[in-house]
């Protein structure tokens, strides 16, 4: 079962790509087989990036890993969110509900909105 | 330090809850000197927005001192005296960059959460459920700003609080509203609500230059407040027909442009239409009732613009498309693009060209949120707008 996922990111591909080693994996895991394509984003709105992974587990492991929110689609989609800010904005957000920023996993137990006694 | 926290439906607290600190380099830290509480708020107490969870700090509309600055902002210190603006926006997505700052595409964490209800995600926001980030509100003594050299605006001058507060949402969204209606000489502008949000769209579509404004509300005293604070004509729906009084008033071709100023809490004293909407709201066949949009669509002339600042959810049932498709009807919408407004709107304040604490009907303290929730939702002791402070 393949996962795919696109995003533009306010950047030149020249840019995009000097960082993706700071990527979260997939996208930085040179063992996930990861086809990445990049095209000028029209109007001058920086880079298209489309990652495809192939070699994404199926069968009843990806169907359990799904239920767990685990699964591949949902974890590319989570580290371009967070490639794009790191790329925009130089951090990954943050809230108090999801204290650790993007991440599927937490948008099904988010912490309350108000601080944590960690400073998390 | 205290906080107003969400515990469930219809239930509010002041609690203690941890201090915040700066999580990220372009984070700041404020104390909160005034608050208030919004219309949309309401949405979240009446339990109609999802995502929400116990404990979270309401509010978006806060202004305060800056008492903690993070390495990456350059453009504030300590002692800083700033209102910040409701949507949280990086500035530099392609979104901000066009002035769409309520749609930042990086602020959100929970965009994925978004996307399933909406197909795109919204900007993060502050103490608004977790569809728009999960970010702790600014009814409390201190709040976290994330890209505080984006969103918070710092103040100068020595006005009060009260009339630059309204700056973190209501003005800029009332001015929003009115700017939508693309407003020419001579246009007649009906307003449905006549609360905070509708009465600062009032106000602003005569700055605009509205030749005449017409509010729509139930409440007497909302509409008297219109009358005397914005010039508006005022209709009681449970009085007149509302589509026959706007053909009346505008020699029969119906307002020029309609400010949607309710949302999705709409009421109607058509019965069955309202049973209709509470009994499908609340077994969550639809989110949203429609009265005030249906009408607004219905009364506009030929070729008009609805311009939507009511703030809705999820779905709505009987969406009179066909009034709006055969009609020439333009729908323009949106959560306010708060940063694109607060310096030019800070200068009409300063300017003496309005002062948006006109709505301010209560002014009380953070501790006595719980019942302040109660009056607003209950329209109790005339109330229109609560600011809350120390």
């Amino acid at each position: 079962m393949s996962a795919s996922s696109a995003i533009t990111i306010n950047q030149t591909q020249q840019d995009i790509a000097a960082r993706l080693p700071q990527a979260d994996p997939p996208l930085s895991d040179d063992d996930a087989d990861a086809e990445i394509v990049y095209a000028p984003a029209p109007g001058d709105r920086g880079t298209e990036v489309r990652v495809l992974l192939p070699n994404s587990p199926g069968g009843l492991g990806q169907k359990v890993a799904a239920v767990m929110g685990l699964d591949a689609q949902r974890e590319l989609d989570d580290a371009l969110r967070r490639f794009k800010q790191l790329l925009e904005t130089g951090e990954i957000a943050r809230s108090d509900g999801s204290p650790t920023g993007t991440d599927a996993r937490a948008q099904r137990s988010q912490q309350p909105a108000q601080p944590s006694e960690a400073g998390q | 330090m205290r906080a107003n926290c969400w515990m469930g439906r219809n239930t509010v607290e002041v609690r203690d809850v941890p201090d915040p600190v700066i999580l990220n380099p372009r984070d700041a830290i404020v104390r909160i000197t005034s608050t208030a509480i919004c219309g949309s708020d309401l949405h979240l107490y009446d339990g109609y927005i999802p995502t929400m969870e116990k404990g979270d700090i309401l509010g978006h509309e806060f202004m305060g001192e800056v008492v903690e600055v993070g390495a990456g902002v350059a453009n504030l210190v300590s002692g800083d005296r700033v209102v910040v603006p409701f949507p949280i926006a990086c500035g530099a997505c392609n979104s901000c960059l066009a002035g769409l700052y309520s749609l930042c595409e990086n602020s959100n964490p929970n965009a994925g959460m978004a996307e399933k209800l909406w197909g795109h995600a919204s900007a993060g926001m502050f103490g608004y459920s977790h569809l728009t980030g999960g970010y702790a509100g600014g009814q409390a003594q201190y709040a976290r700003v994330p890209f505080a050299d984006v969103g918070p605006i710092k103040i100068d001058n020595d006005l009060p609080d009260e009339k630059v507060l309204f700056l973190s949402d209501i003005f800029p969204t009332g001015y929003m509203g009115a700017e939508m209606c693309d407003i020419k000489p001579g246009d007649v502008i009906a307003v449905w609500g006549a609360g905070p949000v509708g009465l600062l769209a009032m106000a602003s579509a005569n700055l605009l230059g509205a030749a005449k404004v017409i509010a729509i509300d139930r409440f007497d005293y909302r509409l008297r407040r219109a009358r005397e604070q914005t010039g508006a004509e005022t209709l009681n729906y449970e009085k007149v027909g509302v589509l026959a009084a706007l053909k009346d008033l505008t020699g029969g071709r119906g307002p020029d442009a309609c400010i949607d100023a309710v949302g999705m809490e709409a009421h109607t004293d058509l019965g069955p239409l309202q049973v209709y909407d509470r009994v499908k709201q609340a077994v969550r066949l639809e989110t949203d009732r429609g009265p005030a949009l249906r009408e607004a669509i219905m009364a506009c002339r030929n070729g008009g613009t609805v311009s939507v600042i009511g703030v809705y959810g999820g779905l709505m049932d009987k969406f009179p498309v066909g009034s709006l498709m055969n009609r020439s009807i333009t729908l323009k919408t949106g959560q306010c693009h708060v940063q694109r407004y607060t310096r030019p709107l800070l200068r009409r304040i300063e300017n003496g060209e309005i002062d948006p604490s006109f709505v301010i009907s209560h002014r009380l303290s953070l501790g006595e949120a719980p019942q302040a929730y109660e009056t607003f939702k209950h329209k109790q002791d005339d109330c229109v707008k609560v600011v809350l402070s120390g």
